[in-house]
């Protein structure tokens, strides 16, 4: 009789044990599962540059979209207005720093080299040797 | 016998503590959860609204990656949750008015959907877009924005 008590005690130790090691295990769990939100920021950041770069491209000014002023300014290797015109849609878009290249023509805010940056698709500008990139960072 | 007592009563409080203090977690976690699930969904729809049949601005059945602005007037989206989508004109500047049928195109924004709910935490996020104006024909750089409460 006094064995069997003794087992019985041995039993609900060990079975207090098991029920601390479950919720250990299902607290460990939760942080091994845990998803890593930076990924959606970066996504966010690839779709802005990408949208952006679309955006600069289509924008109509006197009469042209800024498409075909790039390349005519890159021919003629004058593109001050051009520049001015450029950071003035990006800032008026977004607040971050960034780095926008086409040709000759480089805008930019700030310094991207050590930072965590994002590049949009470089896109050619067709029948030039021209490409565009936007770095957002 | 008392002692035995005493330590399954030691242990009954620490098994209730532990499934209080589990509950408190998973509680929050949910919450966590949730509003993880809600951002989700606000960044799914900024990055796919731009290509709603009922925003593209399309030439000849062709999508041309921008927005046709006079579709905006007369838009009706719905069971898009609690927010605000407003898509914004900001080059060129002009005065900061909201658009209807009278004052297009001379507005700068265009509420497109809206529902409000009783949340007070308000995100915004935003993305640029192309802006098409079919009567001079020409495009114009907009944000779409979209505000949503947790």
């Amino acid at each position: 009789m006094e064995l069997l008590k003794k087992a019985q005690i041995e039993t609900l130790g060990l079975v207090v044990i098991i029920i601390i090691l479950a919720f250990a295990l299902i607290f460990a769990l939760q942080f091994i599962l845990k998803n890593d939100s930076s990924k959606l920021n970066e996504r966010y950041l690839q779709l802005n540059a990408d949208n952006l770069r679309n955006t600069v491209l289509k924008t109509t000014i006197n009469g042209n979209r800024i498409k075909d002023e790039i390349v005519f300014c890159n021919n003629n290797q004058n593109c001050d207005e051009l520049n001015l015109i450029i950071k003035e849609i990006i800032e008026s878009s977004i607040k971050s720093n960034y780095e926008f290249k086409a040709g000759i023509i480089e805008v930019k805010k700030g310094e991207c080299s050590n930072k965590n940056t994002l590049t949009s698709s470089i896109q050619p500008i067709a029948l030039t040797e021209i490409k565009v990139s936007l770095k957002l960072c | 016998m008392q002692e035995t007592i005493l330590v399954i009563f030691i242990i009954t409080i620490i098994i209730a503590l532990g499934l209080f203090a589990f509950y408190k977690y998973n509680l929050n976690s949910i919450e966590k959860f949730k509003l993880e699930y809600e951002q989700l969904r606000a960044y799914t729809l900024l990055s796919t609204l731009p290509n709603h049949p009922q925003l593209q601005n399309s030439y000849l059945g062709n999508p041309e990656n921008s927005i046709d602005t006079s579709k905006l007037l007369s838009l009706n989206l719905n069971s898009l949750g609690n927010k605000e989508i407003i898509i914004k004109q900001v080059y060129p500047k002009i005065e900061d008015k909201l658009c209807s049928l009278n004052n297009y195109p001379n507005c700068s924004s265009y509420l497109i959907y809206k529902k409000e709910s009783s949340e007070k935490n308000i995100n915004i996020i935003s993305t640029p877009v192309s802006l098409y104006f079919p009567l001079t024909k020409e495009y114009r750089t907009g944000l779409l924005e979209i505000k949503w409460n947790y």
